[in-house]
C-alpha cells in the first residue's frame, strides 16, 4: 500500500468519530446558515434569491458600519490585554506558592460566576459617582472621573476592562497546561548554564509555550470578534450605539426584524474577515511558534 | 526568598479579592429578601441572612430534577468529547495526509460563524432528524466540538516528533502510539479541555433552552430562569440556586488540578 | 380459585381492549406560554380546561418570558405542532400575522356566534387588515401608583384621576426630601424605553412607526427636569448602575409616586402577603396633558392558533375559554387585567384582600394606545427609539438632536428594508 494512502486510512480512522458528528451537526447548518446570505428570508416563508443584495444594504447601513467599528475596537484592545494578563496570572500561580490551586480556582471563578451577578458587581464598581473605581479616582486626584458605562466614550473602554476580567483566568488555565508541557529538564539544562529568571522565561519558557500561544491568540480572536454575553449583560449596546457590536447587530436583525438573510450576510463578511486572519495566522506560525522536534 | 514569596503572594491577594467580588455579591444577595437584594449602597453581610431561600429553590421549583439533568448531559458530553477530539486531534497533529489543512481550516472556521445566525438552520435539521426536544440533541450538538479538536491538536503538536517517530520504527501501531504515549503525555490538556468543556455545558443557557420544550427535561440554567418572571424576578433565590449549581464545577476544577502539578518529563521516557 | 384467577385476568384483559380506543380518543394540544410554573393562573386555567374537557390534554411549553418571541420563531421555523400560543405583544402579533404562521378565527367566530363585545376596544388591538387573528387574553395598562404614607407623612393631598403632567412633577418635589437611608423620592421613572415614552403617545400625534417624534419632546423634557433640575427622582444613568427595580423600590417604601402597568398589582398584593412590605398603596389614573382627552398606553395579549394545527376544533375550545368569562374570572381573582372585561372583574379585584377600593374609577380606560403597533418595523424601530432616548437621558446628546436623530434613523430604517 502507498504511504500516502495508508496514512490517509489511519488518519480518517481517527477523525471518524468526530468528524461525522463535526459534518452533520456543524459544518452543514454553518454552510446552510453563510448560504442563506444572498436570500431573503423570514424564518418561515419561502426564501427568495436576492444575489448580493444584502450585501449592498451593508454599506448603506450605518449601525452596521458602527457596528462594525466597535468589534474591531474591542478585539483590537481586548486581546493583548487578556493575553498578558492571563500569561502573568500562569506564570505566577504554575508553581512556588503553597495553596496555588485555590488561587487558580478563585482566578477561574470569573468565568463561570452567574451573569447576573457580573453584571451588577460592575454596575456597582462602575457607578459614576458611589461606584468604588471612581472614588479611587477622586482619591488620586482626577476631578471629573469618567462616567463609565452611561458615557458614550468610557462604556467601551468600561466594557472592554470588565472582558479582560472576564476571561483571563480561563486563559489562565490554557497556559497553565501548556506550561505543564514543558520538559522540566530544559529547565535544569538552563540553571547549570547559568540562566537568570528571565533568560529562562525569554529562552525556555517562552519559546516553547508557542504553541499555547497561537492557540489563545487564535481562540481570543475568534471569540472577541463574536463578543455578545458582556454588552448584553453590562449595556445592552449602548449608550446609544456606544458599544454596539457586530453579533449584537446580527442577533437584532435576526430575531427582531426577522431579516435572516441579512444577518447571515453580516456573519458572512465577518467570517470572511476572521478566516482570512486566521489563515494569516496560520502562515506566519511557522515563522514564531516552536515545536519540538 | 521568603521575601520575593510575600511579595508574589500581595498582588495574588489583591487580584483574588477583585475576582471574588461576584461570588461574595451571590452569596450575599442569596442570603437577603428579595427587596434587599438592590438596596444601596450594597450591605455585603446581611443583617437578618435567609437561610430559608436554600430550602425554598428546592421546592419552588424541581431543582434536584434540573441538577440531576445537567450533570447527566455534562458528564455525557464531556466524556464524549475526551475520547472524539483527542483522537480527531491526533490525526490532525501526527499523522500527514493531504486534506490535512483543509480539513482542520474547516474545523476552525465554523467556530468564527456567530451562534445566532447557525440557530435556526440547525433547529430545523434536528428536527427533521426528529432529535428535538430530547436531551440526545444537546449531546450531538456538543459531544464533537472543533475548540476540543483544536486544543489537543496544539497540545500534540508540542510533543517531539521524534518520539512518535521512534515509536513506529518500535512497531507500535499509530493507535498504540496515541494510547501508550500521547494520551498519558496530554493528561494536563485534557484536564483543561474537562475543565472547559464541564463548564460550557454547565452554564450554557441557549442551548437547552432552545432544543428542550417539556419541562422535566430542563437544566439548572433553564431551572433558575423560571425565577425571572415577565416583570419581576425573584434575585435573591436565583442567586441562592447559581451558589449550589457552582459547586460541582469547584470540585471539577479542583479535581481536574491534579494534573497541572507535574510537567512532563520527557528523559524518563527516553530512556 | 385458579380458574377464576384466569377468568379475571381475560375479564381485565378484555376490559383494557375496549378501553384503549376511549383513551386514544383523547387528543393532546400542545400550548405555548410563558412564566406557567411561577405564575399559578396559568395552571389553574389549563387545569380546569381539562377538567371540562377530558377529551383533551394540554400538553404545555412553559418557557421564560424575556426569551420567548426568540424561542417560538425558531420552534415554528422548524415546523414544532405548537397548537395554541400567547403572542406576547403586539410586535410578535404582528409578525406572526405577516408570516402567516398563524390562522383568522374570523370564520370560527361567526360560525360559533362568539360574542365580542366583552372585548371592547382590546378588539381593535388585535384585528389586522379587517381579521381577526387572536382573541385578547391579557389586556394590561399604565396607571399611577402611590403610597400613602408618604403622602400623609408631607401632608400632600392624594393624586387625583385628572392629575396632569405638571402637577405630576409638582407633587414629586413636595415629596422629595432627606439624605441617606431617610431619602425619600417623589418618583421612580423605571429604565424602560416605555416609561419614558408613555407621555409621547398620549399627545395623541400618532403610534411610533408612523407619527411624529416630536411628540415624544415633552415627556422628555418632563422626565429631565424631574431627574435632573428637580432630582425629585434619580436619573436614568443611576438606575441603570444600581440594577434598580421598581418592585423593590417602591416597596422599600421610599418612593411617593410610580407609573406603572396594572401587572404590577398582583405584584404588590403578593409580596405583602408574603411579608414583604407593609406599603399602603393606593391607584389612580396614568397623569394626562392639559387640554387633551385622557389616554393611556397598554399592551395586549392575544392568545393564537397555529396555521399548521391539526387539531382546529379543540384548539379553537382553548382558545374560547382562555380568553373568554372562563379565563377572564381566573384572571381576575389574581388581580390581573384580562382582555375581556365585564362589571365581574373589578367586583373581583374589589374583593381581594388587600386591594384598594377608594378608587375603582382608576381602571376605566377610555382610549388605550399600544406601546408599538403591529407592524413588521416595530421592533427595529424600537431599539432605536430606545438607543436615542438612553443616549439624550445620560445627557449624551439634548433632546432636540435625539428627536432629530430620530426622525433620520427611521428613514434609514425604512429604505434599508423596503
Amino acid at each position: 500500500m502507498k504511504r500516502t494512502t495508508r496514512n490517509r486510512l489511519v488518519a480518517y480512522s481517527f477523525l471518524l468519530p468526530n468528524f461525522i458528528g463535526f459534518l452533520v451537526f456543524t459544518l452543514i447548518p454553518v454552510i446552510a446558515a453563510l448560504g442563506l446570505s444572498f436570500m431573503k428570508w423570514d424564518s418561515y416563508s419561502p426564501m427568495r434569491f436576492v444575489g448580493l443584495r444584502n450585501f449592498q444594504t451593508m454599506l448603506k447601513d450605518s449601525s452596521f458600519k458602527i457596528a462594525f467599528w466597535n468589534t474591531l475596537y474591542f478585539t483590537g484592545l481586548t486581546v493583548p490585554l487578556t493575553i498578558v494578563v492571563a500569561l502573568i496570572l500562569a506564570l505566577a500561580l504554575n508553581k512556588g506558592l503553597r495553596s496555588v490551586k485555590v488561587f487558580r480556582a478563585i482566578h477561574f471563578f470569573p468565568h463561570v460566576a452567574s451573569t447576573i451577578a457580573v453584571a451588577v458587581v460592575w454596575q456597582f464598581l462602575y457607578h459614576p459617582d458611589m461606584g468604588p473605581i471612581n472614588q479611587l479616582l477622586r482619591l488620586v486626584g482626577v476631578s471629573d472621573p469618567p462616567r463609565w458605562t452611561a458615557s458614550v466614550t468610557w462604556a467601551m473602554p468600561a466594557v472592554i476592562i470588565m472582558s479582560v476580567w472576564k476571561s483571563a483566568g480561563y486563559y489562565m488555565v490554557m497556559f497553565l497546561a501548556g506550561l505543564q508541557g514543558i520538559p522540566g529538564h530544559l529547565y535544569e539544562v538552563a540553571t547549570i548554564d547559568g540562566a537568570t529568571a528571565w533568560q529562562k522565561f525569554r529562552y525556555v519558557t517562552l519559546p516553547l509555550l508557542t504553541p499555547t500561544l497561537f492557540f489563545v491568540l487564535t481562540m481570543n480572536l475568534i471569540y472577541s470578534f463574536k463578543v455578545f454575553d458582556q454588552i448584553y449583560i453590562m449595556t445592552e449596546g449602548g449608550p446609544g450605539r456606544a458599544t454596539m457590536v457586530l453579533v449584537y447587530y446580527i442577533y437584532l436583525q435576526a430575531f427582531v426584524n426577522q431579516n435572516f438573510g441579512y444577518a447571515s450576510a453580516m456573519a458572512a463578511v465577518f467570517f470572511l474577515l476572521i478566516l482570512g486572519v486566521t489563515i494569516f495566522q496560520f502562515r506566519l506560525q511557522e515563522r514564531w511558534v516552536t515545536y519540538l522536534d | 526568598m521568603r521575601k520575593r514569596r510575600i511579595l508574589l503572594l500581595i498582588p495574588i491577594l489583591l487580584s483574588s479579592a477583585i475576582m471574588l467580588l461576584p461570588f461574595a455579591w451571590m452569596l450575599s444577595a442569596s442570603l437577603k429578601t428579595n427587596v434587599e437584594v438592590f438596596k444601596f449602597p450594597i450591605e455585603w453581610i446581611p443583617k437578618n441572612p435567609q437561610w430559608r431561600n436554600y430550602v425554598t429553590i428546592w421546592s419552588k421549583i424541581d431543582f434536584g430534577r434540573f441538577y440531576f439533568n445537567t450533570i447527566k448531559l455534562t458528564v455525557i458530553i464531556t466524556l464524549l468529547q475526551l475520547a472524539t477530539c483527542s483522537l480527531a486531534a491526533y490525526a490532525f497533529a501526527k499523522i500527514d495526509f493531504p486534506e490535512r489543512n483543509a480539513l482542520f481550516v474547516a474545523y476552525i472556521a465554523t467556530l468564527i460563524v456567530p451562534f445566532q445566525v447557525i440557530m435556526i438552520p440547525q433547529f430545523i435539521l434536528f428536527r427533521r432528524l426528529g432529535l428535538v426536544n430530547r436531551h440526545l440533541a444537546l449531546i450531538l450538538l456538543q459531544a464533537f466540538s472543533p475548540f476540543g479538536v483544536f486544543l489537543m491538536r496544539q497540545f500534540y503538536l508540542s510533543v517531539p516528533n521524534e518520539l512518535v517517530e521512534a515509536a513506529r520504527i518500535d512497531g507500535l501501531s499509530e493507535f498504540g502510539i496515541y494510547r501508550k504515549i500521547m494520551l498519558p503525555l496530554s493528561k494536563p490538556a485534557l484536564a483543561s479541555l474537562t475543565i472547559f468543556t464541564f463548564v460550557f455545558v454547565w452554564n450554557d443557557f441557549l442551548g437547552p433552552l432552545i432544543y428542550l420544550h417539556s419541562g422535566h427535561l430542563r437544566t439548572i440554567q433553564l431551572g433558575i430562569r423560571m425565577f425571572i418572571s415577565q416583570y419581576t424576578a425573584e434575585y435573591a433565590l436565583i442567586m441562592a440556586a447559581s451558589v449550589c449549581s457552582l459547586i460541582p464545577v469547584v470540585i471539577v476544577f479542583l479535581a481536574c488540578q491534579r494534573y497541572f502539578v507535574e510537567g512532563i518529563t520527557l528523559t524518563g521516557l527516553k530512556g | 380459585m385458579r380458574k377464576y384467577g384466569l377468568g379475571l385476568f381475560a375479564a381485565v384483559l378484555l376490559i383494557a381492549f375496549v378501553a384503549a380506543p376511549v383513551v386514544q380518543a383523547q387528543v393532546t394540544l400542545k400550548f405555548a406560554c410563558w412564566d406557567y410554573e411561577l405564575n399559578q393562573y396559568d395552571k389553574t386555567l389549563i387545569e380546569e380546561f381539562e377538567r371540562r374537557n377530558p377529551d383533551i390534554k394540554v400538553e404545555v411549553y412553559d418557557m421564560p418570558a424575556s426569551e420567548y418571541p426568540d424561542k417560538m420563531l425558531i420552534m415554528l421555523a422548524g415546523g414544532e405542532d405548537v397548537d395554541v400560543f400567547y403572542a406576547k405583544d403586539p410586535t410578535m402579533y404582528g409578525g406572526l400575522v405577516l408570516r402567516q404562521q398563524i390562522r383568522p378565527l374570523d370564520d370560527l367566530i361567526a360560525r360559533d356566534s362568539v360574542d365580542l363585545s366583552g372585548y371592547g376596544g382590546n378588539l381593535e388591538n388585535v384585528r389586522i387588515d379587517g381579521k381577526i387573528y387572536g382573541l385578547p387574553y391579557r389586556a394590561d395598562f399604565w396607571i399611577l401608583f402611590y403610597n400613602k404614607d408618604l403622602f400623609d407623612r408631607f401632608g400632600v393631598p392624594y393624586p387625583t384621576n385628572d392629575m396632569t403632567w405638571p402637577e405630576f412633577r409638582e407633587t414629586a418635589k413636595l415629596l422629595t426630601s432627606g439624605e441617606g437611608a431617610e431619602k425619600t423620592y417623589g418618583t421612580y421613572i423605571h429604565t424602560w424605553a416605555s416609561t419614558y415614552f408613555v407621555y409621547g403617545l398620549q399627545k395623541h400625534m400618532g403610534d411610533l412607526v408612523e407619527g411624529p417624534y416630536e411628540m415624544l419632546r415633552d415627556g422628555l423634557e418632563l422626565a429631565w427636569q424631574i431627574q435632573m433640575v428637580d432630582k425629585s427622582a434619580a436619573d436614568y444613568a443611576t438606575n441603570k448602575a444600581m440594577g434598580a427595580h421598581y418592585r423593590g423600590l417602591f416597596e422599600q417604601g421610599n418612593i411617593g409616586m410610580l407609573y406603572m402597568g396594572t401587572w404590577y398589582m398582583q405584584a404588590l398584593l403578593h409580596d405583602a402577603a408574603q411579608g414583604l412590605h407593609n406599603v399602603r398603596w393606593g391607584i389612580v389614573r396614568l397623569p394626562q396633558w392639559e387640554g387633551l382627552p385622557h389616554a393611556t398606553i397598554g399592551n395586549v395579549t392575544p392568545v393564537v392558533i397555529n396555521a399548521k394545527t391539526k387539531h382546529l376544533e379543540e384548539a379553537w375550545r382553548l382558545v374560547k375559554f382562555l380568553s373568554g368569562p372562563e379565563g377572564a374570572s381566573v384572571l381576575a381573582e389574581n388581580v390581573i387585567v384580562p382582555g375581556y372585561v365585564d362589571e365581574s372583574v373589578f367586583e373581583t379585584f374589589a374583593g381581594v384582600e388587600g386591594f384598594p377600593t377608594d378608587n375603582m374609577e382608576a381602571l376605566l380606560t377610555e382610549t388605550v394606545y399600544m406601546e408599538w403597533p403591529a407592524h413588521p418595523l416595530s421592533g427595529l424601530l424600537g431599539q432605536m427609539v430606545e438607543e436615542e432616548i438612553v443616549l439624550a437621558m445620560t445627557g449624551n446628546k439634548s433632546i432636540d438632536d435625539a428627536i432629530a436623530d430620530m426622525e433620520a434613523r427611521r428613514e434609514e430604517i425604512i429604505l434599508l428594508n423596503q
